[in-house]
């Protein structure tokens, strides 16, 4: 099912219904973005139009800025086919007359743009039909007209797997679409034009009938196709996983921009900023002055855009605005517009069309402005990034690097820490930095390789200067590795592993610690959260003998649980204590102002050290962290 | 009152020993000598016999258990005697134990204020992993501690205040190391970590542990406290004179002549004949035979000779009351059966008390000693020490020299009671009795 043969242009099938109609869209953006031939045909079901991330990937794909705002020979729509098998049936469900409104598929263009991308309905039983209806989209799409959608009418004479007994069809119907089979009537035409006889025809038919046999007989003979040796082989599908690849630029040429790096005025202006947050007296430079956690991603990110031509980044305000957090300030007058555009507000288009761009062969970062909007393009994250690199063999590539950003202050539904969905999902390299350093050196490790990242960061932070790495953020390139907590200060009596920006307020925990109970912590910044090395931790569990894992997610489910979890099975006896997370409540998230009995700070990590760790001489607990009042919220859900 | 029985211990490096049988059970009846328990080292087998007659009140290990020496395993008394206190494990200080025996851990009540212990263990003991480890490590026995982390956990910091309230050595390294000043070395062999007798080093880079550490007799600690007091109480001197001996030795030649014929029973030595000559000396100079004891002096009217005798046990001095009294067969016989009394250890210990005599003469003439500085047995305030017999040139008259035998004297004196000069001429008077004894 998921056969496919990159040299001849084929890409995989995707078992999940829809799921590369926006990866279609991807794969045309590469094409004309790198100006490579050809066009792109994406096979898809009449069902399929159901699907949001499909129609998502349409809207994406018939953006006005295409032929408005993109210039030169980018100007122009893209090289795309929706090419819909209008087979009559999604599974069991009939979308003309049961599960869809449109009566004809092709009626769909018209929803999408001014040409109603050029759609027409085409006799799928007619094999010169459809080469005409081919021509004549082909050469809008020369023309730079497309995106076109031809609704090719067919049928589905097997059910939709061995379980489909077509129950909810009539035999008369199937035997109808027989009687005017293609094949049948297709090969009476030729014998009546002469072209061949009924004798020639049947051996065709006998040679393909063979020929499939013979294909299926090797394909499932396990001497000549035989199975991953998982015995001898135990780790080969875990070595599929990741490419752990370092590739500077994925296509050797000059890249697009509009001047020399040097010229560039938030290049020129980062020069004269602090690198570091302090100054020689210990005093921090002003706001305005310092170099600060957005400029180490912005750094990493032009850098690449100079070194990589296939690289693109687009997302919601990308462009003009600068992103909505101010990251890619300045980026709008390097890079012309088909390297850096706004996307229209459409999660499941974004990831999956740069998917799309990915597998082709191009580098690219999306973004999703709000951790929060992960949901709407759930099948893009968590089923195709991470799965196509190993569902390939690891010979698709799949340099995403999708930027998240973790939001405070916007209630509900703006701000929540999903850290642990991505980082549950097999095949996603998953990072959270918490300071200029780390974000550049991690953003930078991320662009060199060509495996999917998803790259985390936080509102808190984009403000925040270099405390930690002396002699502030290096102005040249340097990676730091993923997967490598950082210790952030050292000490002997509990260890605070921090997921993002709690680092600060375990810093701050630390220092009360410190001065009202002569505990010295050791607070770990976990920064990656897969892959993770957990060595220095248990080194520094080894020490202290007591953990606390602290993040801004609600606490039930949360990777930090993960951590608490391995941690404790790997550092056992070392143990004083059950390594405890203090993580966020496992409620909505409230307003701004209340806040603060919504999120772990500094109080809370001390209270749950004295009442689950050790318990501090005088401390005076202003939250509840014991055993019955965890039993009673967990048995509320709460 | 009741009286423990401790497992002995057999040599410098047992530190346990395991309990073979109890001969005698808990309520029988014991009598000084009567066998209780056969115990064993990794080498023999011994029996422990009852040292007090008694009820054998109480028993605390049982057969085959591994017993650290000079642990209490049972108590002796009169019936109805509480036995608590002798108890491994409970009040009594010196009965620090720790055994490898099943249900049997014992350990010391510990005096550190942070460390809380109950009696009895209640319900399962709660612990973090990292501080079981510690406590396996240091030999903590943490049933007994109570935690002071969440919810009563025993938590690493409480091992840690355990383990620095809990002697560091062994019972048995403990005694060695108050004994020979040693203390415990880097690494620590015993049974919870704790360091036993031959973890026990001494710091000295030169000889290491080179040698044998014998503990002092308590002769030997009489003995040096003895001579120790001596020399920092009193200011000592001593002259060295010798004495011509050809009157002596013709003495001694006759004398034994008359044995050898049987005309007397007793032999008379060399030795005998100069303690007769210095009787007869202090009879001339009274205030040598004297006590010195600080702001008076005891001037004895008759002279009770101390005599300094080798013997396997140490040196003893037994004193000869009234020897001015005796005759020379007389004080030959009484020093002879005296200094016998001394080696076979059965000697009055009235007569070994340094008051017991006026003066004391040390002879080391037999093992051809020429000279030496003998110390003064205080209160006596002088002691003579007799020398072997050289021959030495001397004028015989009309130019005529030859060697004659000379017998050295050496006279230690307290000079806080005599003078240089009156000891010289005590000293003198000693050479003129012995080169002048007519008998």
């Amino acid at each position: 099912m998921h056969a496919f043969f990159t040299p001849f242009g084929v890409y995989p099938n995707n078992a999940i219904v829809g799921g590369s109609g926006d990866i279609a869209v991807g794969a045309a953006l590469y094409k004309k973005v790198n100006r490579k031939d050809g066009i792109v045909v994406a096979n898809i079901g009449d069902a399929s139009m159901a699907c949001g991330p499909v129609w998502e990937g349409l809207t994406f794909a018939t953006m006005d800025q295409f032929n408005e705002l993109w210039e030169g020979d980018m100007k122009g729509g893209l090289p795309l086919i929706i090419n819909i098998m209008n087979n009559q049936y999604g599974m069991g469900g009939q979308t003309c007359g049961e599960t869809a409104g449109y009566t004809i598929a092709a009626r769909i263009g018209a929803g999408l743009n001014e040409d109603q991308l050029h759609a027409e309905r085409v006799d799928g039983y007619n094999p010169l039909a459809v080469i005409d209806a081919y021509k004549r989209k082909r050469k809008i799409l020369e023309e730079k007209r497309g995106p076109v959608l031809l609704d090719v009418l067919t049928y589905r004479y097997s059910g939709h797997s061995p379980s489909d007994a077509s129950s909810y069809r009539s035999k008369e119907e199937v035997e109808a679409w027989e009687a005017q089979d293609s094949i049948a009537w297709f090969g009476r035409e030729l014998v009546k034009a002469g072209v061949a006889t009924e004798e020639q025809l049947v051996g065709v038919k006998g040679d393909t009938i063979n020929l499939m046999e013979s294909s299926m007989k090797l394909a499932i003979d396990l001497t000549i196709s035989p199975r991953m040796d998982m015995a001898k082989y135990p780790n080969l599908i875990g070595e599929m996983i990741f490419g752990n690849e370092s590739v500077d630029r994925m296509e050797d040429r000059a890249p697009d921009v509009n001047h020399p790096m040097a010229e560039n005025a938030r290049v020129q202006q980062l020069a004269k900023k602090e690198r570091f947050a302090f100054d020689e007296n210990g005093k921090a430079h002003s706001k305005i002055k310092t170099y600060a956690y957005r400029d180490g991603i912005f750094e990493a990110i032009i850098d690449r855009f100079y070194k990589d031509p296939t690289l693109i980044a687009y997302g919601e305000e990308n462009r003009d605005w600068g992103g909505a957090f101010a990251v890619y300030r300045g980026l709008t007058e390097a890079l012309p517009y088909h390297r850096l555009f706004n996307s229209p507000i459409a999660e499941a288009a974004i990831v999956g069309t740069a998917i799309g761009y990915a597998m082709c062969g191009g580098r690219v970062i999306p973004e999703i402005m709000y951790c929060d909007f992960l949901g709407r393009c759930g099948d893009q994250v968590f089923n195709q990034l991470p799965k196509w690199q190993a569902m390939s063999g690891n010979v698709i590539k799949m340099p995403v690097v999708l930027r998240v950003s973790v939001g405070s202050k916007y209630g509900a539904q703006h701000s929540q820490d999903w850290t642990a969905l991505t980082a549950q999902i097999p095949g996603l390299k998953v990072v959270f930095p918490a300071t200029p350093y780390d974000a550049k050196g991690l953003m930078n490790a991320a662009l060199q390789g060509t495996d999917p990242v998803i790259f985390f960061e936080s509102q808190r932070l984009y403000d925040m200067g270099e405390m930690f790495h002396k002699g502030g953020v290096p102005e040249g390139y340097y990676e730091i590795a993923i997967g490598e907590p950082d210790i952030k200060r050292e000490g002997k009596d509990v260890t605070i592993l921090t997921i993002g920006a709690t680092l600060y307020r375990a810093l701050e925990a630390a220092d009360i610690l410190q001065e009202k109970y002569g505990m010295s912590a050791e607070v770990i910044d976990a920064r990656s959260l897969s892959p993770f090395n957990y060595e220095p931790v248990l080194a520094s569990v080894k020490k202290t003998g007591r953990i606390i894992i602290s993040g801004d997610a609600s606490s039930r489910g949360s990777f930090m649980k993960e951590m608490a979890q391995t941690i404790s099975e790997l550092a056992f006896d070392d143990l004083d204590a059950p390594p405890v997370v203090v993580g966020s409540r496992n409620w909505i998230t409230p307003a701004y102002e209340l806040e603060d009995s919504f999120f772990p700070c500094a109080e809370w990590m001390i209270d749950a050290i004295h009442e689950k760790i050790v318990p501090l001489k005088g401390h005076v607990v202003k939250n509840n962290f014991t055993s019955a009042e965890q039993i009673r919220r967990n048995k509320l859900g709460v | 009152m009741a009286i423990p029985v401790l497992m002995p211990r057999q040599g410098q490096s047992v530190e346990t020993c395991i309990l073979g049988e109890w001969v005698k059970k808990k309520g029988d009846a014991v009598k000084v000598g009567d066998i209780l328990f056969s115990y064993e080292t990794d080498k023999a087998s011994f029996e422990e016999d009852a040292k007090a007659d008694g009820i054998l009140l109480d028993v605390f290990f049982a057969e085959g258990d591994e017993v650290p020496v000079l642990v209490n395993v049972a108590v002796i008394g009169a019936a109805g005697e509480s036995v608590d206190e002798f108890r491994p494990g409970g009040q009594t200080a010196a009965s620090v134990a720790e055994t490898v025996a099943a249900n049997e851990v014992v350990v010391e009540k510990t005096i550190a204020p942070e460390v809380k212990t109950v009696a009895e263990p209640t319900g399962k003991v709660k612990i973090s992993p990292r501080a079981k480890n510690l406590a396996e490590k240091s030999g903590i026995a943490y049933q007994q501690l109570v935690g002071s982390g969440p919810e009563g956990r025993i938590i690493e910091r409480d091992i840690e205040a355990a383990s620095q309230a809990l002697p560091k050595l062994t019972p048995l390294a403990q005694e060695k190391a108050k004994a020979e000043g040693l203390k415990a070395g880097e690494t620590a062999t015993g049974l919870g970590g704790k360091a036993v007798a031959k973890d026990l080093i001494s710091y000295n880079p030169v000889y290491s542990d080179d040698f044998e550490v014998k503990k002092l007799t308590n002769m030997r600690k009489l003995i040096a406290k003895a001579m120790h007091t001596s020399l920092q109480n009193s200011a000592q001197l001593t002259h060295h004179m010798s004495a011509d001996a050809r009157t002596i030795m013709a003495l001694r030649k006759k004398y034994k002549k008359a044995l050898d014929a049987g005309q007397i029973t007793q032999n008379i030595t060399i030795n005998d004949l100069v303690c007769f000559a210095v009787i007869k000396a202090l009879k001339k100079f009274p205030q040598v035979n004297t006590h010195f004891i600080g702001d008076s002096m005891r001037w004895f009217k008759k002279v009770h000779l101390g005599l300094a005798v080798d013997t396997d046990r140490g040196l003893m001095v037994p004193a000869i009351k009234n020897a001015d009294d005796l005759s020379l067969e007389g004080l030959s016989g009484q020093l002879q059966s005296i200094a016998g009394q001394c080696r076979k250890g059965n000697v009055n210990p009235e007569l070994l008390a340094p008051e017991a005599a006026t003066f004391t003469i040390s002879n080391l003439g037999n093992y051809g000693v020429e000279m030496f500085t003998p110390v003064i047995n205080i209160p006596q305030t002088a002691i003579l020490g007799v020398c072997t017999i050289i021959p030495r040139p001397k004028d015989l008259g009309d130019g005529v020299y030859g060697f004659v035998p000379m017998i050295g004297l050496s006279l230690t004196y307290d000079h806080q009671a005599l003078d240089g000069g009156e000891a010289t001429l005590f000293l003198r008077e000693i050479k003129e009795q012995i080169e002048n004894l007519s008998i």
